[in-house]
């Protein structure tokens, strides 16, 4: 079970995630994210607070959104990863190809800056 | 990852296969003469183990035989999956040959007779010579794959050995029946060693299972390796312009990966190739017996 909460200010976009990233989960944050970039999106942090577990299908989405995200000028931030879910993407390599901040204040001064 | 067969390696297996099917077929022909002229449980198994050996570098010998006359420029496809069937199909011959030899043990045990015919002293000159032949051969592949460090040549090696203690047992068997011949108890010694023929033939008839039907089954990656094909491609992050999909299948031992890659279309080919052929090797290099296809995406496949 995933839960994506959404709040936007101007150009900025911030998306909770609540729950876990799994097989059967990502397919539907890798839509919301397709439609945010569709969208115009020029901002987004990703707060990982609440984020229990991500498996791979989770790690592949942030891997092809990055990718997206590079291509079409979106700055994008993730935040707030509770150990287990940053252990993961340190031992993916993610922790060098993607700006990864331990609060969302940093993450929001990131992308402002 | 293991080296690729040259094409005289490959030839000089087919020969070392041949000669030990040739070996396997006169082997055949002793321990069918024996089996006739005697009255023996431990004859009948030695025949169904032996029967089962030849079947087995037969249908090796065939399979090695095709590949090398195959080599005409055209794909065998499913070879790999011919070999785990023709194994399952030796497995299924194990099972039938094990069900006789239980069956022929039980009436032996129920109805208990001394073993006796002229079979039993042909039996006993085949096990002595086979067990010197397989204990020179033993000692010979041991020898080399110590020196090679060879894994195949010491599965070989192992494979003598085996076959040298079941000609010792055997051997034993019939030495034994024929020596406490006096005893009544003695005629158990027969059913009883023909048993412990079924249990090996069992237990190798159950590996041969268990292998054959989980590399006839597809399944799903191991999470740790799927981390791996990402972790790869996080290392080569600039390499590609987009990633579009990743499918990925284990079938026993070799892992298929295909991965959907966007490149720049500002970049030449040769740049383009040496990139995918880069992704490729590093994945193919940190996961073992994986087979890794970089398909070329264009900004409308997304």
């Amino acid at each position: 079970m995933l839960t994506i909460d959404e709040s936007r200010e101007a150009e900025l976009t911030v998306l909770q995630l609540t729950g876990r990233l799994d097989a059967v989960t990502a397919p539907e944050l890798e839509q919301r994210l397709a439609t945010l970039a569709g969208d115009g999106c020029g901002k987004m942090a990703v707060d990982f607070g609440k984020l229990e577990m991500i498996v791979s299908a989770g790690l592949r989405v942030f891997l092809a959104f990055a990718k997206k995200c590079r291509k079409s000028g979106i700055r994008l931030a993730l935040c707030r990863m509770q150990p287990v879910v940053y252990e993961v993407f340190k031992i993916s390599g993610f922790t060098e190809i993607l700006a990864i901040f331990p609060t969302r204040e940093e993450a929001v001064r990131s992308l402002d800056s | 990852m293991s080296s690729p067969l040259t094409a005289s390696d490959s030839v000089s297996r087919e020969v070392a296969i041949r000669n030990g099917m040739l070996l396997a077929l006169l082997d055949t022909g002793i321990v069918t003469v024996a089996l006739v002229a005697a009255k023996s449980s431990v004859l009948l198994a030695d025949f169904f183990k032996t029967l089962l050996e030849l079947v087995a570098v037969t249908l090796s010998w065939l399979a090695i035989r095709r590949i090398n006359r195959g080599a005409n420029q055209q794909f065998e496809y499913g070879m790999g999956k011919m070999e785990h069937l023709v194994s399952l199909f030796v497995g299924l011959l194990m099972t039938v040959c094990l069900l006789l030899i239980v069956l022929n043990a039980l009436r032996n045990i129920l109805h208990p007779t001394h073993i006796a015919g002229v079979g039993i002293l042909i039996s006993i000159a085949d096990q002595i010579v086979y067990a010197f032949v397989n204990a020179f051969l033993w000692l010979k592949n041991r020898r080399e794959a110590r020196a090679a460090s060879s894994p195949l040549m010491e599965a070989q090696s192992k494979l003598f050995l085996t076959r040298m203690i079941g000609n010792v047992f055997i051997l034993l068997s019939l030495g034994l029946s024929m020596a406490l011949k006096p005893y009544a108890w003695a005629s158990y010694i027969d059913p009883a060693a023909s048993l412990m023929i079924g249990a090996s033939i069992l237990m190798a008839a159950m590996g041969l299972f268990s292998t054959s039907v989980s590399n006839l089954l597809d399944r799903t990656l191991e999470e740790s390796d799927q981390i791996v094909i990402l972790r790869e491609l996080a290392r080569h992050f600039d390499d590609y312009e987009s990633l579009h999909t990743i499918r990925s299948r284990r079938a026993g031992t070799e892992v298929f990966i295909d991965i959907l890659l966007e490149f720049d279309p500002e970049k030449k080919v040769g740049e383009i190739q040496k990139a995918a052929a880069d992704i490729r090797r590093s994945i193919e290099q940190a996961i073992r017996g994986s087979r890794v296809t970089i398909g070329l995406a264009t900004s409308a496949s997304a």
